[in-house]
C-alpha cells in the first residue's frame, strides 16, 4: 500500500523489528510530547500535532485520514473500547474490512482469557507507554493473531480520556520464528549429548548443557576459548583433520574419539561434526554434537571381558565341552574336547557322536538322548568308550544337559573327561581282588591238603608197620610150608591182600609227600614217549593219543616211577572222562615264570619251568568238582571203579617234585591239566630210557655178621630179628634209642650194621645213628621207616652211609637191602 | 533499496535527512541536536550528508520516506533505512541507533 514499505530492504524478520521498533519509538516520541506533527499521506499536509488533537475533537474523519496511511496498524478505541478507527492495515491483519470493525468492542476480536489483560493495557489513562506484551487477537477466520500493540491514551484539551490509540504490529512470524528458536534452543539445552557450535578457527561459540556436564566447563567458561582445550595432546592431528574438513564443508559423522575434561578425565565420545553456513551460503563453523559413550564402551569392554573369560574357561577346561546338535552333531568342540577325542575340531563338526562311540555303548547313549526328550532339564551321565583315530578307544565320562531352548545356547551341552586311567586302575583292582581271592583259595586248598596229607601219613605210617608185619610173617609161613601144604593158598591171600594195602599206603604216602623219592635230571618227552604204549593200551582204540613236545624242552629233576605215576595216573581219568572216545593230547613246553606267576601256582618259585599240559576232549567237570578234585578219595567214578587217591597223589607227587598242578575244566568242554615243574640246570647224566625195575633179585647171601636193631613197633621189631637170625646175622636187639645205646655201649665186639626206625619215642634214629657212630665209625647204618621224613635229608640217604628201606617191606628185599649196604666200601667221615 | 531517493555516497558515508515541521519546538530542537552531534558536518566534506527537508513545504518526500511523524530522522545509508523519532536530545541513543561509535 504504501511506498516506503515497497523502498525497504527485502523484508525479513530483521526488516519486521526494526519497523516494530521504530513504531515503539513513535508511540514513545507521540506520548512524550516530542513530536510536532504527524503526516498524513491522504492530505498531503503534516498536521501539527496541536492542530491534530483538535481536529481528533473536531473531526473524526480528518483524524482518520492521517493514520491510514501508516505502515502499521492502527486503532482507536473510545472510553467503552468500542472500535472508532481502525486504519486499512489493522483491518487487513484480523482480517475485516474496517467497516466491519468499527464499533465493535475490543474484546470481540480475541480470547475471554485475554481480555482483562487487554483491559488493562488498552484503557490505561495515564500517559506511560504501555509496552512490551505481546497479545493474542482473533482474526475473522478464527486463526490466531499476535500482535504487539504500542497504546497510548487520548487525552482531551482538559486532560479528559477520550479513548485509547493503538499501534499494532503483527508479530505472529516473530512469535512463530521465536518459538521455533525456542525449540531448538529447548532441544539443545536439554539434550544429553553435548553440543557446541565452534568457528572455523576452532573458537567456541555456543555450549550447551549438556556440554557443561560431559566436560565440566560452564557455557562461561568455555564460550570464546579454543575447542582444542578439550583435545587431548596425543590427537591434535586428529583436530587438524576434523578442522580441515569442517572448512572443506564436509560433515563428519560418528567419529570416536578422546576428549579431555575440565578435571583432566578423559571420556570417550562419539563426534558429530556439521559444517554451518550463513544465509549466504558462507562458511561460518561447525555444529558438534558429541555423545558420551565411555560408560557404553566401558560396558562393552566388561562384556567382552566376560564373554572372553568365559570362553577361556572352555577354552582352558580340562574337561572337554562340546555342543550337539538336536541330531547329535557336533557344532562344537572345545580344544580340550579335541584333545581328549584326538581329532581337530574341523573333523568333529557336523559329525554324529553315535560315529565315534563304541557300538556296545550306542544304546546308553540312545538313553541319554531319550532321557534329554523326557526331561528336557535333566542331566545325563554316562560312561562311554570313545573311537579314536587309530581305532582304539577311550573311556570317557561324559554327562550333558539339554539346552536347545535356550536362545543363547540353543544346543546339548555335552562335557566329558578321559577315564581310562581310572578305569585301569578299576581293572586292575578288581583283577588283584581276584588274585588275591585266589591265592586265599590255593592257601586254603593247601592247608586242607597238607592237613589231609598229614592225616594220610600218620596212618600210612602205623599201617606199613602192621604191614610189616603182616608181609613178613606171610613170607616166612610160605617158606615154612610145604609146597603142597593145603594151607598154602590161604596164607598166599592173606599175603596178597597185604600187599594190596601196602599199595594202597603207598599212595596215600605219595599223596602226603612223605614218600622217599630218588630224583634224577629227566627228560620228560623221553619219559611220555617210553610210556606211549602202555598210555595207549590203557586208553583205548576210541581216544587218540597226541604228544606235543617242543623241541628243546627243558629236563626236569624228579623220580621216575613216580612222575611215570602221574602220567598214567592222568592218562587212566582222561580215559575214564571219554566214554565215547576223544583225543589226549600231551603237550610240552618251556616257560619262564616271574613273581606274578609263580604267586597263583602255589608252591612255585621263579625260573624257567617246564610245562606239562594233558588234555582230553571229554566230559569236563563242574566248580565245585574242581575244588575237591585232588581231595584224597574223593572220586566221581562209581563204586569199585576207584580209589580216590590217585589224582591226590598226582598232586601230591608233583609238589614234592617242587612243581605245581592246576586244572580248568567245563561242563562238555573237556579237562585240562597243566603240571609245572621246575627246569634243571644242565645235568651231567641224563636218565631217558626206563632203567630195569628192581625186580626180585637173586637170593642173598647168609649174613654173619652183627646188626644193632631198633624198632620200637614190636611186631616189626620181632620179625625183622627173627628173619635177620634165620639168616645168619648176629643181632643186637633194642625196643628204644636208650636200649640201644646201652646195648652198645655194653657190646664189646663190632656192630656192623646199625639197622634203625627213623621216628622213634625219645630220640630220632638219625640222631641215634650220629651219636653211636662216633665211637664206632666203621658201623653201617640201614634206616626203616614208614615215611621218608624231613627227618632225613635226601643228602643222607646217599652214597650207602645212610641207606634207606621203606616200609612195608619183605624179608628179601631187607636182606637185599642189608647186603647192599654192607657190601659197599666204607666211606670215613671227617 | 531500489526506487530509494536517499543519495548514494560511498559504502562508509553516513546519509542522514531529518524531516522537520517549520520551526516547531521539537524539530527546532532536534536540528540543534544534530548540528551538536556532528559539529562541523559540512566541512567535514561527504562523512556526513545531512539534509533537512521540511514537511511544511514538502510533505510529499516524507511519505515517501515512510515518515509519520515530525521530527524524524531517517538514516539512508549505509542500509538498512533507520528512523529515529523525536528532538534527538538522548545523543548516546541516537549515535546508538545511527551505528556511529562515539
Amino acid at each position: 500500500m504504501t511506498e516506503p514499505s515497497r523502498s525497504r530492504p527485502a523484508a525479513g524478520e530483521g526488516d519486521a523489528n526494526r519497523r516494530l521498533a521504530e513504531a515503539e519509538e513513535t508511540i514513545r516520541a507521540l506520548v512524550s510530547g516530542k513530536v510536532d506533527a504527524i503526516l498524513d499521506g491522504t492530505h498531503r499536509v503534516p498536521l501539527l500535532l496541536r492542530e491534530a488533537q483538535s481536529a481528533l475533537q473536531a473531526s473524526e474523519e480528518r483524524y482518520r485520514t492521517i493514520v491510514t496511511t501508516a505502515a502499521e496498524g492502527i486503532w482507536t478505541l473510545d472510553t467503552a473500547a468500542r472500535t472508532t478507527f481502525v486504519n486499512d492495515q489493522l483491518a487487513a491483519m484480523l482480517g475485516y474490512t474496517a467497516e466491519e470493525m468499527i464499533g465493535r468492542s475490543l474484546y470481540d476480536f480475541m480470547d475471554r482469557e485475554t481480555r482483562a489483560a487487554a483491559a488493562r493495557y488498552f484503557m490505561r489513562r495515564d500517559r506511560s507507554t504501555g509496552e512490551g506484551s505481546d497479545f493474542l487477537l482473533r482474526r475473522k477466520d478464527g486463526s490466531a493473531l499476535w500482535t504487539r500493540p504500542a497504546t497510548s491514551p487520548l487525552l482531551g484539551a482538559r486532560g479528559e480520556f477520550l479513548g485509547t490509540l493503538a499501534m499494532v504490529s503483527d508479530v505472529t512470524e516473530r512469535r512463530r520464528a521465536a518459538e521455533e528458536r525456542a525449540r531448538y534452543v529447548a532441544v539443545v539445552e536439554s539434550s544429553e549429548s553435548a553440543i557446541c557450535i565452534k568457528g572455523l578457527d576452532g573458537t567456541i561459540l555456543t555450549w550447551n548443557a549438556g556440554a557443561e556436564r560431559l566436560y565440566g566447563y560452564r557455557s562461561s567458561e568455555a564460550i570464546g576459548r579454543p575447542i582444542s582445550m578439550l583435545v587431548p595432546p596425543a590427537r591434535s592431528a586428529e583436530l587438524r583433520h576434523i578442522l580441515g574438513e569442517i572448512r572443506a564443508g564436509r560433515p563428519i559423522r560418528h567419529l570416536e574419539t578422546v576428549r579431555r575434561c575440565k578435571d583432566g578425565t578423559e571420556v570417550v565420545v562419539l563426534l558429530s561434526i556439521s559444517p554451518l553456513r550463513d544465509l549466504d551460503g558462507r562458511l561460518r563453523g561447525a555444529a558438534v554434537i558429541a555423545t558420551d559413550v565411555t560408560e557404553l564402551r566401558r560396558a562393552e569392554e566388561m562384556q567382552r571381558k566376560l564373554e572372553s573369560r568365559f570362553r577361556l574357561l572352555v577354552e582352558h577346561s580340562v574337561d572337554g565341552i562340546a555342543l550337539l546338535s538336536p541330531e547329535g552333531r557336533f557344532t562344537y568342540a572345545s580344544p580340550s574336547a579335541e584333545r581328549i577325542l584326538e581329532r581337530p575340531a574341523g573333523e568333529l563338526l557336523h559329525r554324529q557322536v553315535c560315529d565315534l562311540v563304541h557300538p556296545d555303548d550306542a544304546p546308553s547313549l540312545r538313553e541319554a538322548a531319550r532321557g534329554h526328550a523326557r526331561e528336557p532339564g535333566s542331566v545325563q551321565r554316562l560312561e562311554l568308550r570313545c573311537r579314536l583315530r587309530d581305532g582304539s578307544y577311550r573311556w570317557l565320562e561324559a554327562s550333558s544337559v539339554n539346552r536347545l531352548e535356550d536362545p543363547i545356547v540353543a544346543a546339548v551341552v555335552a562335557t566329558f573327561r578321559d577315564i581310562s586311567e581310572r578305569r585301569r586302575n578299576e581293572e586292575e583292582r578288581r583283577r588283584d581282588q581276584e588274585r588275591h581271592a585266589e591265592l586265599e583259595d590255593q592257601l586254603r586248598q593247601s592247608q586242607k591238603m597238607e592237613a589231609v596229607g598229614r592225616l594220610a601219613g600218620g596212618i600210612a605210617h602205623d599201617f606199613n608197620n602192621l604191614l610189616t608185619a603182616i608181609l613178613g610173617y606171610g613170607e616166612i609161613l610160605l617158606d615154612q610150608l610145604a609146597p603142597d601144604d593145603p594151607s598154602r593158598v590161604s596164607v598166599q591171600q592173606i599175603h596178597k591182600a597185604g600187599e594190596r594195602a601196602a599199595a594202597l599206603t603207598r599212595q596215600l604216602l605219595a599223596f602226603s609227600r612223605r614218600q622217599n623219592l630218588t630224583p634224577e635230571v629227566l627228560d620228560l618227552a623221553e619219559v611220555i614217549r617210553g610210556l606211549a604204549g602202555l598210555i595207549e593200551r590203557l586208553i583205548g582204540e576210541d581216544v587218540t593219543l597226541r604228544v606235543a613236545a617242543a623241541p628243546e624242552a627243558g629236563r626236569v629233576e624228579a623220580d621216575r616211577s613216580q612222575l611215570e605215576q602221574v602220567i598214567l595216573n592222568l592218562a587212566v581219568n582222561a580215559r575214564d572222562a571219554m566214554p565215547d572216545g576223544g583225543d589226549l593230547t600231551f603237550t610240552l613246553g618251556n616257560v619262564g615264570l616271574d613273581e606274578a606267576a609263580v604267586g597263583v601256582q602255589a608252591g612255585l618259585r621263579p625260573g624257567p619251568h617246564v610245562v606239562l599240559t594233558v588234555s582230553d576232549t571229554g566230559t569236563g567237570m563242574d566248580a565245585a568238582t574242581l575244588e575237591r578234585i585232588f581231595e584224597p578219595f574223593f572220586t566221581t567214578k562209581g563204586p569199585g571203579k576207584g580209589t580216590g587217591l590217585g589224582l591226590s597223589t598226582v598232586h601230591g607227587i608233583v609238589h614234592q617234585s617242587r612243581g605245581s598242578i592246576s586244572v580248568s575244566s567245563q561242563p562238555g568242554r573237556g579237562t585240562t591239566f597243566e603240571i609245572h615243574l621246575p627246569r634243571a640246570a644242565a645235568a651231567a647224566e641224563v636218565h631217558g630210557a626206563a632203567h630195569a625195575p628192581s625186580a626180585a633179585g637173586p637170593e642173598p647171601a647168609p649174613g654173619t655178621e652183627t646188626i644193632l636193631l631198633v624198632e620200637d613197633e614190636r611186631s616189626v621189631h620181632e620179625l625183622v630179628r627173627e628173619f635177620l637170625e634165620a639168616s645168619g646175622y648176629t643181632v643186637l636187639a633194642a625196643e628204644n634209642p636208650a636200649a640201644a645205646e646201652r646195648t652198645a655201649e655194653s657190646y664189646g665186639g663190632r656192630i656192623d650194621l646199625l639197622l634203625t626206625d627213623i621216628v622213634m619215642p625219645g630220640k630220632s634214629g638219625r640222631a641215634l645213628a650220629d651219636q653211636l657212630r662216633g665211637r664206632r665209625p666203621g658201623m653201617r647204618v640201614l634206616y626203616m621207616s614208614g615215611y621218608s621224613d624231613q627227618i632225613l635229608a635226601p643228602a643222607d640217604v646217599d652214597k650207602n652211609r645212610h641207606a634207606f628201606l621203606a616200609k612195608p617191606f619183605v624179608p628179601r628185599q631187607l636182606a637185599q637191602k642189608i647186603r647192599e649196604v654192607l657190601a659197599a666200601p666204607v666211606q670215613e667221615e671227617q | 533499496m531500489s526506487g530509494s531517493q536517499a543519495p548514494r555516497d560511498a559504502a562508509a558515508t553516513l546519509s542522514l535527512r531529518l524531516y522537520v515541521a517549520g520551526n516547531a519546538p521539537n524539530s527546532a530542537a532536534a536540528l540543534a541536536n544534530l548540528a551538536k552531534l556532528f559539529p562541523g558536518s559540512e566541512a567535514n566534506g561527504p562523512a556526513v550528508a545531512i539534509e533537512v527537508v521540511d514537511l511544511l513545504h514538502e510533505p510529499s518526500r516524507g511519505l515517501v520516506d515512510g515518515v509519520v511523524v515530525s521530527p524524524t530522522l531517517v538514516r539512508l545509508a549505509p542500509a538498512p533505512v533507520r528512523r529515529i523519532v523525536g528532538d534527538l536530545s538522548d545523543h548516546q541513543a541516537v549515535l546508538l541507533a545511527l551505528g556511529v561509535p562515539p
